[in-house]
């Protein structure tokens, strides 16, 4: 495959985040909880600090970096569990739509419309008013979003896919149909749904970097790239670096994410070879 | 087309009513809101006394009907902080946040579509490469960090542009920047995808083959075209608005419907987070049906079918 | 269209027609204060919050006031004159109180004894069908109230109550007017409030903006601000940036690390006052190993909140002792000694312990108190120093902060009432909210003798008997340790310079002529 080399360096630069994500533990110079109010707000080494904190320490005295890590790990894991959660739901809906057809797919479309109407962040913040918040709830709430994209993509490709020969025939020979699906369906949309994983991924970031701001987030002291950035709101005027840093990363991370989700679309999905 | 247009409606009707009982479980769901409502220092005394007033000391099923005959009625109950009726403290917030949301869908729209055009008409070029990038920028951005980012510049040091409230039109520009730049960046790439999509039809080939001149090419045979499903995301961008507004009014202290939430979700003001739940699905659906009528009345396919 | 423009341009007209008057014979400032949150009301009860005192501060008066101008830090404790002009104690449980004649609701009706009566009446604040539920917080002694002449109320109580006065200093002290609260109801006198106050409300938008202008007529005198605005900007950066750029005169709830850039801008200061509000840690005796006085102990020999205060809040904030408050006046127990910093003591306390190694659950609701949860991130560092496991739970809402298996919670004590009773009543007296099974933060079964203590705290009118009983319940706490208190709540004013007013060590901001003039 031919790569630009704009690509490479967003692909480059997700492996390294995520190389970053897994080893937090092993690669993080300090525990990311341990405070020392001796020294709080210590600028990165770039702006006059020393290597000891080299991305410089919060208002806790945490190490930036060692956060960071952390920080890293928790906002990919939540984006990466939450989209897959998605596209799962998501798709298995699709097929149950397209296969059933009828009132099952009256109703599975109607939740469809719903969910692309209300904007998704309201709907977070209600449950999240209601149910309070914990790990799990919001974990489940961001798998939530998006997944009704999952299910109209499916649902329009298996019905397509019908119109073809070889799904037919392979019922006539008495395969149960989520194996049909599963076996001969899937791999041949996995192209689009995997354009869409990539597209889904940065928002779900930016999702919880809102919520994490609006304070219904992941809560202390488990960080995340929103968290904080949104902790180091307040300090842009003292100590810039402590949203700087955050924010950067969250910024390069979709920006590569996205750079990455348009190329794949160009390569995997014949719908929109022009593009 | 009025059938389809009918089955349409009561399906979202329908989705409608779900969702209010949706919300009805939720929030009983919760348990106790009492004591969530009269904080730590509360005596048992107080939750008491809270509790028959906002009628939680009641059956189930008798709370399920008083709710939902009054959701028929436009009565949403009281918030618990302000003691007022729910859709009052709701209605009083609409206006503010329609004037953002719509001044910032119109300049998202104004920057967003010709950068997106052109893109698709000179594509390949370092202009289309420069302009998707430019989009990417516009919402990988957290909405928060750039309105105080602009706040600190523009308010702060430049002493130009006032930091927060409404009033005035300088008042509208930073609020209306943030949202506008996030959205723009969206409609830029769809308006190229969908340019792309009509530039590739045979007949601009023909109207290219017929010696039709690049700009004419572009504004009368393939903008009409184009200008179909992008009409038809902006019901849904709108939305996107809605969203953007509950961060950006904040920082800005905008007193709309996007503070409202965030402030009604923190205490905990049940009726008033489901009004404005309740509220966004029904202005959404009509909105979306309003968009497929529009669909209908643009795309001469969709109205021939319909006769 | 010209039809149109000839309205507008009239009723422009008109406008500044109307408006060149009121501003012309009046030079007095429009004060206007960035907040974080506004109230959602106006009631006295309704809005007993940090964010409704801050307001209802201006709109009614307390009948006695407490002069917390008199302190160098805004924390005087003396009782003096407000709608009460005298007060003397007639029988051990009967008390006279002398009213002023020449007060003037902010409807124009003269405030009568009548109102006073029904103020701190059984109708509104103790009898079984009160409307205020919380009154008997604060007046749950009283007996009976009866006006005597014009100028007289006459007050008894169920037994001698020796901090009498002072329980009209409370955030519930205000007199409200009788007819007109009765005929609104307290739902709708919450929106449309009539006080006696400096300020009255002309405009308020919820959420937006709450406008209090000047009762001219106000007893005291001509209020010293034509106009005082508070306006709700959520984000601290709005309000710093509003400041410093001249479109706010004043802004609350600045945190301690911003002071810098608001001193250092030469347009504006910071104030900050320490108030009357020390936040806990509540430990849930009920839940092994906390069970464990030892363990209880250690902890609060482990936490060195010496460098807590000092990194945090630039050593401006105090350590607060058990109990013991500033605020007590005269009776604050200066010398009684506090615990401090000594990881050896904990170790040793914990060697003493059946403590071995268990997860202790620290549960807090999430952005309740300003600043806590760093504070407990601090705290788990250094008992993790000591050998003491703790993991912080951070929750919504406080019935789940107190839903069992918390070996501790979050919690505050605040002092109300200028007086030792104050609020150890509240707290673990017998009917306290930490000690009654019923209530959500219930965590310590005191012995019969301390509650009897308590009681005795109450009643007792001999001064150096009084502080005998104090300093043996205090022994009592510090021996049982129920709970460790961290730091006192804090409150950063940024004042734009040329304004001279003074913080109070509680949340009303008092905007009378002897707390506020301009320049």
């Amino acid at each position: 495959m031919k790569m630009a080399p704009f690509i490479r360096v967003a692909a480059g630069f997700l492996i390294l985040m995520a190389v970053l994500a897994v080893g937090a533990d092993l690669l993080a110079p300090f525990d990311p909880l341990r405070t020392n109010l001796l020294a709080r707000l210590q600028p990165p080494v770039f702006a006059g600090g020393s290597w000891v904190n080299w991305l410089g320490t919060d208002e806790l005295g945490r190490d930036t970096f060692s956060r960071l890590l952390h920080a890293l790990r928790t906002s990919l894991l939540i984006a990466a569990i939450g989209t897959l959660i998605g596209a799962i739901i998501g798709t298995t809906l699709g097929f149950v739509a397209a296969h059933y057809r009828g009132l099952t797919e009256h109703v599975i479309m109607a939740a469809v419309d719903f969910q692309a109407a209300v904007p998704f962040i309201i709907l977070v913040m209600f449950v999240l008013a209601v149910l309070g918040n914990s790990m799990v709830v919001f974990l489940v709430l961001i798998g939530f979003a998006g997944w009704e994209v999952y299910t109209r993509l499916a649902r329009g490709l298996v019905l397509s896919a019908r119109q073809r020969n070889y799904v037919m025939a392979l019922e006539g020979l008495e395969m149960s149909w989520p194996r049909i699906y599963a076996k001969h369906v899937l791999p041949n949309i996995a192209s689009a749904i995997i354009v869409q994983l990539t597209l889904n991924f940065p928002a779900t970031i930016l999702l919880e970097t809102g919520l994490s701001f609006l304070g219904l987030g992941v809560q202390p002291p488990n960080t995340s790239l929103g968290l904080m950035l949104g902790e180091g709101r307040n300090y842009l005027l003292q100590a810039w670096w402590l949203s700087v840093i955050p924010g950067m990363t969250i910024f390069v991370t979709t920006l590569s994410m996205s750079v990455l989700g348009d190329w794949l679309r160009d390569r995997l999905d014949p719908l929109s070879q022009a593009r | 087309m009025f059938g389809s247009f009918f089955l349409r409606a009561a399906r979202m009707l329908a989705t409608l009513f779900v969702v209010a009982v949706a919300v009805f479980i939720m929030m009983r769901f919760s348990g106790d809101p009492v004591s969530v409502l009269a904080g730590p220092d509360a005596t048992p005394e107080q939750i008491a006394e809270l509790s028959a007033r906002w009628g939680y000391d009641r059956p189930i099923p008798e709370q399920f009907i008083t709710y939902m005959t009054g959701i028929m009625s436009g009565d949403f109950g009281l918030s618990v902080r302000s003691y007022t009726p729910a859709a009052e403290v709701f209605l009083e917030r609409v206006p503010a946040t329609l004037l953002l949301g719509l001044t910032s869908l119109a300049c998202a729209v104004l920057i967003g579509m010709p950068l997106g055009i052109v893109a698709a008409v000179n594509q390949h070029s370092a202009y289309d490469r420069f302009v998707m990038g430019l989009s990417v920028l516009g919402f990988a951005m957290p909405n928060f960090f750039l309105g105080i980012l602009l706040i600190l510049l523009f308010s702060l040091h430049l002493h130009l542009l006032p930091s927060f409230g409404s009033g005035s039109w300088q008042h509208l520009v930073m609020p209306t920047a943030t949202l506008a730049l996030s959205s723009a960046g969206a409609i830029a790439r769809f308006a190229r995808s969908c340019m792309l999509d009509v530039l590739n039809q045979p007949y601009i080939a023909s109207a290219r083959a017929r010696g039709i001149k690049g700009l004419r090419r572009t504004v009368i045979h393939a903008l009409p075209n184009a200008s179909i499903p992008i009409v038809t995301i902006l019901g849904l961008r709108f939305g996107d608005l809605i969203a953007g507004a509950i961060i950006v009014e904040t920082v800005f202290a905008w007193p709309g419907v996007g503070r409202l939430l965030a402030a009604s979700v923190a205490s905990r003001d049940l009726a008033v987070v489901q009004v404005i739940v309740l509220s966004t699905a029904l202005t959404m659906i009509i909105a979306n049906l309003a968009v497929d009528l529009l669909y209908g009345v643009l795309d001469p396919r969709v109205r021939r079918s319909a006769q | 269209m010209n039809k149109t423009k000839a309205i507008a341009a009239t009723l422009g007209a008109f406008a500044f027609m109307t408006a060149m008057p009121v501003q012309a014979q009046d030079d007095r400032p429009v004060l206007t204060i960035g907040v974080q949150t506004l109230p959602q009301g106006f009631d006295p009860s309704m809005n007993i919050s940090n964010t409704g005192q801050r307001v209802t501060a201006s709109i009614y008066d307390k009948l006695i006031a407490r002069a917390y101008w008199e302190g160098e830090n805004g924390d005087g404790a003396n009782l003096v004159p407000s709608i009460a002009t005298e007060w003397r104690q007639v029988s051990e449980t009967e008390w006279e109180v002398d009213i002023r004649t020449d007060v003037v609701f902010h409807d124009g009706t003269p405030m009568t004894v009548e109102d006073v009566a029904f103020s701190f009446g059984s109708d509104l604040m103790w009898g079984p069908e009160r409307i205020y539920k919380a009154g008997t917080t604060y007046y749950g002694t009283f007996a009976d109230v009866s006006v005597i002449d014009d100028d007289t109320v006459k007050f008894t109580t169920t037994a001698p109550d020796p901090i009498f006065p002072a329980r009209f200093t409370s955030p519930l002290g205000m007199v409200v007017p009788k007819a007109y609260f009765l005929e609104n109801g307290m739902e709708a006198f919450n929106l449309a409030p009539v006080g006696t106050g400096p300020y009255k409300l002309a405009e308020y938008k919820p959420g937006e903006i709450i406008r209090l202008v000047s009762h001219d007529e106000y007893w005291g005198g001509l209020p010293p601000a034509q106009e005082i605005i508070f306006r709700e900007i959520p984000e601290e950066a709005g309000r710093i940036t509003g400041l410093l750029n001249g479109e706010l005169d004043m802004i609350v709830s600045i945190t301690p690390d911003q002071q810098a850039v608001i001193d250092n801008s030469g347009v504006a200061t910071v104030k900050a006052a320490v108030i009357d509000n020390s936040r806990v840690v509540a430990l849930n005796t009920f839940e092994p190993p906390m069970d464990d006085r030892y363990l209880r102990q250690a902890l609060v020999w482990a936490i060195d909140r010496e460098a807590i205060v000092e990194a945090l809040w630039g050593g401006q904030n105090r350590i607060p002792h058990d109990f013991n408050f500033v605020s007590h006046g005269q009776d604050f127990l200066a010398d009684r000694p506090n615990e401090h910093y000594d990881p050896e003591r904990a170790r040793e306390l914990l060697a003493q312990s059946d403590y071995n190694g268990e997860d202790l659950i620290f549960r807090i609701q999430a952005g309740y108190y300003a600043n806590y949860e760093q504070v407990a991130q601090v705290l788990q560092q250094q008992w993790r120093d000591v050998g003491i496991n703790v993991t912080l739970e951070i929750r919504d809402n406080f019935a789940e902060v107190t839903a069992p298996g918390k070996h501790m919670f979050a919690h505050s004590n605040g002092v109300q009432i200028p007086d030792i009773t104050h609020p150890i009543v509240n707290i673990y007296g017998p009917e306290g909210i930490r000690t009654r099974p019923d209530a959500a933060g219930y965590s310590w079964d005191p012995t019969p003798e301390f509650l009897d203590l308590i009681v005795q705290l109450e009643t007792t009118v001999d001064h150096a008997e009084r502080i005998a009983v104090f300093e043996q319940v205090l022994d009592i706490l510090d021996e049982e340790r129920p709970q460790i208190e961290l730091f006192q709540a804090m409150e950063y004013y940024g004042i734009r310079n040329g304004i001279d007013w003074k913080p109070y060590s509680f949340w009303p901001m008092d905007f009378r002529s002897y707390n506020l003039s301009i320049d």
